[in-house]
């Protein structure tokens, strides 16, 4: 995350953009006071931070983006350590829509999406931005 | 210094994720990004 923040927010400071930085649990201290402790870090006004304390954001995305299952009895995996871009116009009807760009830093993903590369995230998010 | 902190902290608002299509939505207009992020 402090790759997007140095690498994409810090350097595009267009006001029009936003950003939704989702707090999941994931790792074994992963909680809510954990996930308000990380959200003090970012004090971009541009930044809303959300708690998915049920996944179930999470498990949804997953499902969007076809990721691989790491756990028995779910067809697929869990969407975290994943940068999703959407350019303006995208709505969310029913399910979450597919992003019009996306990296991760998941295993088993490569062929899914690029790794994060805060650089070329930056270019996908510039494009998006003066377009508008 | 823990005084600050603990203000920081306090004025930190995280929000549910059942909220964020109301937001998306609400934002449209916009270029978004959603991170999906562990907090440790």
């Amino acid at each position: 995350v402090s790759t997007v923040q140095s690498e994409v927010l810090a350097k595009i400071p267009s006001k029009d953009l936003r950003a939704y930085f989702v707090w999941l649990p994931i790792l074994k201290n992963d909680d809510l006071a954990a996930a308000r402790a990380s959200a003090a870090r970012f004090p971009d006004p541009r930044i809303t931070h959300f708690w998915d304390g049920d996944k179930a954001l999470g498990w949804a995305l997953g499902e969007l983006l076809k990721l691989p299952s790491r756990e028995q009895g779910h067809a697929h995996g869990v969407a975290w350590d994943a940068y999703l871009l959407y350019a303006p116009g995208v709505h969310w009807k029913k399910t979450p829509p597919m992003p019009t760009f996306w990296m991760h830093q998941l295993w088993g993903a490569d062929e899914l999406a690029p790794l994060l590369d805060g650089a070329k995230f930056r270019e996908q998010v510039e494009t998006v931005v003066k377009k508008k | 210094v823990l005084w600050l902190i603990a203000l920081v902290l306090q004025t930190t608002t995280v929000g549910n994720s059942a909220d964020l299509r109301a937001r998306f939505e609400a934002d449209a207009a916009h270029p978004r990004l959603i991170l999906m992020l562990s907090p440790t």
